[in-house]
């Protein structure tokens, strides 16, 4: 029952886009406004169908149906309730279910959002695009990623889900997160290929999907630090990030988005840098998909076991397709998108934000490069390979240290051009927090010479984004942490907060491994541990050995356990979070009765800040995405008119003042 | 006041309307020169150095019966051992020491801490470290996930299995 309902919505979802996609083209090239209605009801089967299938494949997984091969699988009677109904996404084509869910549910608000209309060719071609892009995730759904198989056998019990991905919350929030960001950005995406398609490559298309950008980007930031948190929390390493192909296929399409949503400033401001921003939307909804093969293909070696499968041939083709058509699109309309004007002079706002942008694309090439790099070697001379975390690091603080300084500079830079009487008035106080946060820092033990300077910087960032924040809110009240500038120096203080705990966690991590017999004191870095024993814990999902230990009189549990329904083991640490430091334990070995216990002390600073970064980052991009005191003008509903031709307007105020949408 | 227009470049025009440069013709070419120069040499630079570290940063996957007999997998080299943990060869302390084959050679490891829980004899793991004086010195462990590796014996959670049998066909 379970197998028809699926295949059958899946069936019509694949039918409807298909349909979408020709009613679309036909309807827009013959200019029939009553076959473009017919599209938006398509777009609404296939958000029907979207829906149905994942609730049926939930519906499933929840009944125990093992005559499903996927509930086979990932379902285990003996998973956790939470844990079972996130098992949908644990696996390959739950993922895809995941992911056309979310698909469907975009294509559903653009054609609610743009209901009035649906006869202008620029949302016209927006929908053909998305219509395609459903097409094709349909039809990794039809054929190598079909959920609804039937298993050759039916089993009493499954293996349930990988014992990673049931052993903390937060496997319920990750994967839609991270999904809702990647995407989100096929919106854009779809509206950039309009713009070329109906030649309006002017500024138009930009302020249409200005925010449904900044909600991809938001979900895509929080889906990354998530990660990051439960890769902190279960993984047992005591890290956060390890440039793994997987953590990597997300970051790409950040840096790129990230990239975009500055340079997209530009454009509309200028008009300039018009083939720079659709190759960047370009580039990120196809890194998107790149990393989807990469990591789902089995192609590149990760930490993250994701089954190999069939669909990789697929994702690579599709991820040609978009390059190819993104790329001779731009080439086809390369003269209407020649820029109307030049940057003045490299010390102005468009000046760093083009300097943010090469540094941002260096930073995306780096990881890119490291990323394929062992899939080209090992196609060159068949050895296999791999790149290792210090050739990311390398190169990364480096490009890391420039992003900072350039988000303490260009927040002070009006456009055009900047007097030195001008940098030096506006640069004041931040610099004064600079030396401020160094001296701090330097006095409280900082080591290293990166680290340091990342300190320094970060003072000087957040001194910046705080004096433009003061500013604004001084005039405005609360509304002066709204709008864009406002809002995207909220989004920075997050992001200087990620970068100044991440120098501290990486650059002052302590480590140390402790044999203790039951009832041992012993002193690490200054914190009191006594080891009490061990004890047994059975529950229906597994059977753990847990450590009680005693930090600073405080008892943590770290364990190891064996999931029952697969005999996996896994490692299970234990967190006193602190704002200043965690005290992270793991039980390195399985001490029985009278065994000394091996355990591994791990003094992590500043950790918490990440996801406190995080969440302001989060938070600061939906403040960016409403508008601030001035209101924005209707604007054009298209962009027939380019803004060649008209002079720009010298701007010599500081943005804060004003408290303008920049 | 001299109001006699410049002389044309041509003496058939006898006005000229071309757009002029404004400074030293050679002045403008050497500019023109010089920012992709710039670039080049930058981009060149920023190449090198990234291609060194890649080479510093790869480490090559060698299987056991491969040390010796491929590049990147010599003696002194950081590279990643892939074998089997052998039955019996496990002998815990300080440093940790076992045995993994692949394809019948044997290679012993000496390794900096205590493996993580995963890591049992009979399964295929994954060392990352050097070859020094025919021991293989690993300092990470990765444990391939053997899909076969089915236990329902809760008890097996306080020990190491390390001399039972290989009760299942371990994958490489």
């Amino acid at each position: 029952m379970n197998a028809a309902i699926g295949v059958a919505a899946v069936a019509a979802g694949l039918a409807a886009s298909l349909l979408g996609f020709v009613t679309v083209i036909v309807g827009i090239t013959r200019n029939r406004p009553r076959i473009l209605r017919l599209g938006a009801v398509y777009a609404w089967i296939v958000v029907g169908s979207a829906v149905v299938q994942f609730a049926i494949m939930e519906r499933a997984i929840v009944q125990r149906d093992f005559r499903l091969a996927y509930v086979q699988k990932v379902g285990s009677k003996l998973t956790p309730r939470l844990f079972n109904a996130a098992a949908i996404w644990s696996n390959l084509e739950g993922s895809i279910l995941l992911w056309v869910l979310i698909l469907a549910g975009y294509l559903g608000l653009v054609v609610w959002r743009f209901r009035t209309r649906r006869s202008d060719p620029l949302v016209a071609w927006a929908l053909v695009t998305m219509f395609g892009i459903t097409t094709f995730f349909y039809l990794l759904l039809m054929g190598p990623a079909n959920p609804f198989r039937l298993a050759a056998a039916t089993v009493a019990d499954g293996r349930g889900p990988n014992p990673l991905l049931q052993d903390h919350v937060l496997m319920a929030f990750h994967p839609p997160l991270l999904y809702l960001g990647y995407v989100g950005f096929s919106v854009p995406f779809a509206f950039a290929i309009a713009a070329l398609v109906t030649g309006r490559v002017g500024e138009g298309w930009l302020l249409e999907t200005r925010r449904w950008t900044l909600v991809a980007w938001a979900f895509l930031t929080a889906g990354i630090v998530l990660g990051s948190w439960w890769s902190y929390e279960v993984i047992g390493w005591g890290g956060f990030w390890a440039w793994d192909a997987v953590e990597n296929a997300s970051f790409l399409p950040w840096l790129t988005g990230t990239a975009y949503l500055h340079s997209v400033l530009v454009q509309e401001r200028r008009g300039m840098l018009r083939v720079w921003n659709l190759s960047l939307l370009a580039a990120t909804f196809s890194l998107t998909i790149l990393g989807t093969f990469l990591t789902r293909s089995g192609v590149v070696d990760s930490v993250h076991s994701f089954s190999e499968s069939g669909i990789g041939p697929y994702l690579l083709s599709f991820f040609g397709v978009t390059v190819f058509v993104a790329l001779g699109l731009i080439g086809w309309r390369g003269d209407r998108l020649r820029s109307p004007g030049s940057i003045d002079s490299p010390v102005s706002r468009e000046g760093a934000f083009l300097a943010n942008n090469v540094m941002f694309s260096a930073f995306a090439f780096v990881v890119l490069l490291g990323t394929v790099f062992p899939l080209i070697g090992e196609a060159l001379d068949g050895r296999k390979r791999s790149v290792g975390a210090p050739f990311f690091d390398k190169l990364s603080v480096p490009i890391g240290l420039c992003l900072l300084t350039l988000m303490a500079i260009a927040p002070v830079l009006p456009w055009r051009k900047a007097s030195t009487e001008l940098l030096r008035e506006r640069l004041f106080w931040p610099a004064v927090s600079c030396v401020a946060m160094l001296g701090i820092t330097v006095l409280l033990g900082a080591r290293g010479w990166a680290s340091t300077i990342a300190f320094g910087l970060g003072g000087f960032a957040g001194g910046a984004a705080v004096r433009q924040l003061g500013l604004a809110m001084r005039r405005q009240g609360w509304r002066g942490v709204v709008g864009r500038a406002n809002g995207g120096m909220v989004v920075h203080l997050g992001i200087i907060i990620i970068a100044v705990a991440l120098s501290a966690a990486r650059s002052h991590q302590r480590t140390l491994e402790l044999r203790m017999q039951p009832g041992d004191n012993a002193t690490a870095f200054g914190h009191a541990i006594t080891y009490l024993g061990t004890e047994q814990i059975e529950t229906k999902q597994k059977f753990s050995l847990v450590a009680r230990v005693v930090v600073d009189g405080k008892e943590l549990r770290p364990r190891q356990s064996v999931i029952n329904a697969s005999g996996e083991p896994i490692i299970t640490p234990s967190v006193d979070t602190g704002l200043i430091r965690d005290v992270y334990l793991t039980l390195e070995n399985r001490p029985g009765d009278g065994e000394a216990a091996l355990i591994k002390v791990l003094i992590q600073p500043m950790v918490t800040w990440l996801w406190i970064g995080g969440a302001l980052t989060f938070g600061g991009t939906f403040l960016a995405a409403f508008p601030g005191q001035k209101r924005r003008l209707p604007t054009q509903p298209t962009s027939e008119v380019s803004a060649r031709g008209q002079g720009p307007r010298p701007d010599t105020t500081d943005p804060a003042l004003i408290g303008a949408d920049v | 006041m001299d109001v006699t227009p410049s002389p044309p470049s041509t003496p058939a025009s006898p006005l000229d309307l071309t757009p002029r440069t404004s400074g030293p013709v050679g002045g403008t070419r050497k500019r023109k020169w010089l920012g992709p120069l710039v670039v080049f040499v930058l981009v060149a630079g920023a190449g090198v150095v990234m291609w060194q570290l890649l080479a510093s940063a790869t480490t090559y996957y060698c299987n056991a019966d491969e040390l010796g007999a491929k590049t990147g997998c010599e003696a002194g080299k950081r590279f990643r051992l892939l074998g089997q943990v052998d039955q019996g060869s496990i002998v815990e302390g300080a440093p940790f020491k076992f045995t993994v084959t692949h394809n019948g050679k044997t290679v012993p490891v000496s390794y900096e801490g205590q493996p993580a829980g995963k890591f049992q004899a009979c399964v295929p793991v994954l060392v990352e470290g050097r070859m020094v004086d025919g021991v293989f010195m690993g300092d990470r462990i990765i444990v391939r996930h053997t899909e076969n590796y089915v236990a329902k014996n809760p008890g097996r959670v306080t020990g190491y299995s390390a001399d039972g049998a290989c009760s299942v066909e371990p994958t490489s």
